[in-house]
């Protein structure tokens, strides 16, 4: 920025006090942490996808290709845990809420940075857990990411491990949303009105509450998984007096929620891009706000959703059905919003827009798809088919990674300094957006027509679909790659990028790119509200 | 509260129809809108924004239509959900058993199948248990499905209309073989069908009231065919006195399969496993003395 901040270090000088090594896996700064976070959760989102193109080449014909179904079910189960507990859940919170949250906010750090630290130091041994779990016992776990009871605590691959690296994941989440609660309650500056946070702050307080409120639930669930296979509690066992659907009542009590605490960060992320490009304030703040927190609370009321055809009473199915429909109206608000703020503006087509863009079409048509699984009747057709797997790559990928794509456009530059290239970023997005909607579409169109999920082979009929389907993971995989690369090569030799390349008006465009180590001197006092951006220059938002 | 002729399957294709044609309007309409504004209000053609904060009548009535909307949705699907749980007074019962990878369908005069015949334009009630873990009988013909499950009943119905073959599909993933879990489904005409159903000799069908009963019950039948067809499991046709090669503790072993033997493979299954099967078969939940002997003589009989 000036003189003076430049006589500060930037975070990401060299610590001459710390080896290498240490200043990062010991560093109790929210940026390095995030740092850490998206070296992980990239590897891991990398590890998952390549689990996922196995896959789909297996599925490029009937019967075996290249595996065997024990194989088959094996990978399925773990593209899940890696995809839903180690990339998609942690994903935004853990990179960008910490990265960006505290300098958004008026910080200098998150209210508790050493239990920050010890948050990665447990996803970290989380996800060592989940690994060592593939390789040791009986095999890598052949369950499904659910854990559906009683396969689950019968079958002889290596379950018990795995759910506990799961587990240990848990807590990581779970301090990390407590210590998001206490940052914004106890670090926004005095003069900082609530009713002027940026949306992207709000969004992550309320998934900070959904995650403190429904994870604990998930960790009882998973111990009394562990507790029936090792000392045969019965409490899910019929022969025992126990019963399976209690496992699934408890299992989607935290995992509907998870996925509202998956998108919700998204859709920040996006309210905050939009106004930004559009410069001009976000439309309806309030109804965003205020339908972001409708999203948190009700969408803890929808879980039996996954269990129309389990067995549960038809009373319970009706509820569950007309609650899932409501929780519709929030996200279609949102939507309706993020059009509305483009309307009148002066819009730049930037690449962080145009992934914004992508998100509202992919995650829109997710949400429509929602509306014939919440739907009773065409719910028991399409439940357990390739429909639900289509639609909720189109909910979790097209929405929250699309989210985190838009979110890596928009804030790296502000991390290190640099920007990418712009034709490229254009293109990877084009490939990834034609790649994902091939490989999705079909997906739902087999399910429409009767194609049962996790089956490792199919009757020839189906295809022509599987086919095109697997040639679009071929497409979305060659997009992710070009972006990969493209953000590599722009974090280290790009253009300068400055303190605000795209105009944005919240506080982190106040300090210098990449910010500095303490983000402020003082506490700042805000100028002006998160979307107003009256005389800030946009010099490279296009 | 539902006329009980109304068939669940129209009423499901209805809501399909109406849920598709309503998200294709909107999500066009907003894309269109979109695309428009990106077009006109480019920086370019629109240098200065107006800033409009908000319309709190617009936010009214972007909620009021969607929860008119979704509200229709919600009746349409719970109609068709409604009249797929009402089954229609005196619908033929078939008791459907699960378990690790087949389907069995008992009729009521005792005969049981590996597969599905059904008469045609009569209700059939399907009852559904399972005798392991969680499946799905799903029938995407008739839209369809509801999972069976261990220690509990469950039930369908369905109206077939016309003659014709169909699919079964497990939907709840069970294990290894999870995808072959699947039973044919012949939809016949009643005279068709009587005949079927009064033969115990067509392919796959086992009397419920013979001797066999019993590996029928405890689901042996699942895995271990009578009539020397290959399984999950070694097929049961002439299997005692049986030269066999089995796997024990690692090393390969051959032995006759007297009845020692076949004791101990029902009642520690991984002890010794044949050789060319997979190591799959459950050791029994509880089994009685009297249940074993029984199995075991059965086993003795068998051509
Ligand atoms: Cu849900
Ligand atoms: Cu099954």
């Amino acid at each position: 920025m000036t003189m003076e901040s430049n006589h500060h270090l930037n975070f990401l000088a060299p610590q001459p006090d710390r080896s290498w090594l240490g200043s990062w896996i010991f560093s109790t700064d929210h940026k390095r942490i995030g740092i850490l976070y998206l070296v992980a959760i990239s590897t891991f989102f990398l590890v998952g996808l390549c689990l996922g193109l196995l896959m789909r080449l297996e599925l490029i014909a009937p019967g075996g290709i290249i595996m065997g179904p024990q194989t088959y079910n094996a990978l399925f189960t773990v593209h899940g845990v890696i995809m839903i507990f180690l990339v998609v859940i942690p994903s935004i919170p853990a990179v960008f809420g910490n990265m960006i949250l505290p300098i958004q906010l008026g910080a200098k750090d998150v209210f508790f940075p050493r239990l920050n630290l010890l948050s990665w130091w447990l996803y970290m041994f989380g996800a060592g857990v989940a690994v060592i779990s593939l390789f040791t016992g009986g095999g890598p776990p052949d369950t499904g990411w659910t854990f559906y009871v009683p396969f689950s605590t019968m079958t002889k691959s290596n379950t018990t491990l795995s759910v506990f690296g799961v587990f240990i994941l848990g807590f990581s989440g779970i301090l990390t949303g407590l210590n998001f609660i206490t940052t914004v309650h106890r670090l926004k500056p005095s003069t900082t009105p609530w009713m002027k946070l940026p949306l992207f702050t709000w969004s992550l307080y309320f998934t900070a509450w959904i995650q403190v409120l429904v994870t604990p639930i998930l960790a009882i669930t998973l111990l009394l998984i562990i507790l029936e296979r090792v000392i045969g509690l019965g409490l899910f066992d019929p022969t025992k007096g126990g019963d399976p659907l209690l496992y699934q009542h408890l299992f989607w009590i935290y995992s509907h929620p998870a996925v509202y605490i998956m998108i919700l960060p998204a859709m920040g992320v996006i309210s905050e891009i939009v106004p930004v490009f559009a410069r001009k304030p976000a439309f309806g703040y309030r109804a965003i706000v205020f339908s972001g927190f409708v999203i948190a609370t009700a969408g803890s009321m929808v879980w039996a959703h996954h269990m129309f055809v389990a067995g549960i009473s038809d009373t319970a199915v009706m509820v569950f059905s007309f609650l899932t429909f409501v929780v519709a109206i929030p996200s279609a608000i949102k939507v309706f919003n993020w059009t509305a703020t483009l309307y009148k503006g002066s819009i730049y087509l930037g690449p962080p827009l145009l992934y914004a863009l992508a998100f509202i079409f992919l995650f829109s048509l997710g949400g429509l798809q929602g509306l014939i699984l919440g739907s009773a009747g065409t719910d028991m057709h399409v439940h357990d088919t390739y429909f639900v797997v289509g639609h909720f790559h189109y909910v979790v990928f097209g929405g929250a990674i699309f989210g985190f794509f838009a979110a890596l456009h928009y804030w790296l530059p502000k991390m290190f300094g640099r920007l990418y290239n712009y034709e490229w970023a254009t293109a990877a997005l084009f490939l990834k957006f034609i790649g994902f909607n091939l490989l999705y579409f079909t997906m739902l169109i087999m399910g429409v027509q009767g194609m049962p999920r996790r089956y490792y082979d199919y009757l020839p009929e189906f295809q022509n679909l599987q086919v095109i389907s697997t040639v679009g993971s071929w497409i979305l995989a060659a997009g992710i790659i070009m972006m990969v690369i493209n953000l590599f090569y722009g974090m280290r030799y790009g253009e300068k990028a400055g303190d605000n390349p795209w105009g944005g008006a919240t506080l982190e465009w106040t300090v210098s790119s990449p910010p500095p180590a303490e983000n402020f001197e003082g506490e700042p006092v805000l100028t002006r509200s998160p979307y107003d951006f009256k005389d800030i220059k946009a010099p490279h938002a296009e | 509260m539902i006329p009980q002729i109304l068939n669940p399957m129209e009423q499901i294709d209805h809501t399909f129809l109406i849920i598709f044609s309503i998200s294709a309007f909107i999500l066009l309409g907003i894309s269109g809108l979109s695309i428009y504004f990106l077009f006109r209000y480019h920086h370019t053609r629109n240098p200065d924004p107006d800033p409009i904060e908000g319309n709190l009548l617009l936010e009214f009535v972007w909620t009021i239509i969607p929860v008119i909307l979704v509200s229709g949705m919600f009746v349409s699907g719970w109609t068709g959900f409604k009249a797929a749980r009402t089954v229609p007074v005196g619908a033929y019962p078939i008791k459907t058993t699960a378990r690790m990878w087949a389907w069995n369908f008992e009729y009521p005069n005792g005969k049981i199948a590996d597969t599905l015949w059904v008469p045609q334009g009569k209700p059939i009630k399907i009852i559904l248990q399972s005798l392991d873990v969680i499946h799905s009988f799903y029938m995407p013909a008739y839209r369809i499905k509801m999972d069976a499950l261990p220690g509990r009943e469950t039930y369908t119905w369905f109206l077939p209309m016309k003659t014709g073959e169909f699919t079964v599909f497990c939907a709840e993933y069970c294990g290894l073989k999870h995808a072959d879990m699947s039973a044919k489904v012949v939809v016949a005409t009643q005279t068709e069908f009587d005949e079927w159903v009064n033969d115990f000799t067509t392919p796959g069908a086992v009397v419920a009231t013979g001797p066999q009963k019993i590996l029928f019950d405890k689901g042996c039948l699942g895995c271990h065919s009578l009539d020397g067809s290959v399984k999950a499991g070694p097929t049961f046709k002439g299997i005692f006195g049986r030269k066999t090669f089995v796997i024990k503790g690692g090393q390969e072993e051959s032995l006759t399969a007297d009845e020692a033997y076949l004791r101990r493979s029902i009642l520690d299954p991984k002890a010794e496993i044949v050789k060319g099967f997979p190591d799959l078969m459950p050791p029994p939940m509880d089994i009685s003395p009297e249940d074993l002997n029984t199995i075991i003589n059965c086993l003795k009989s068998l051509p």
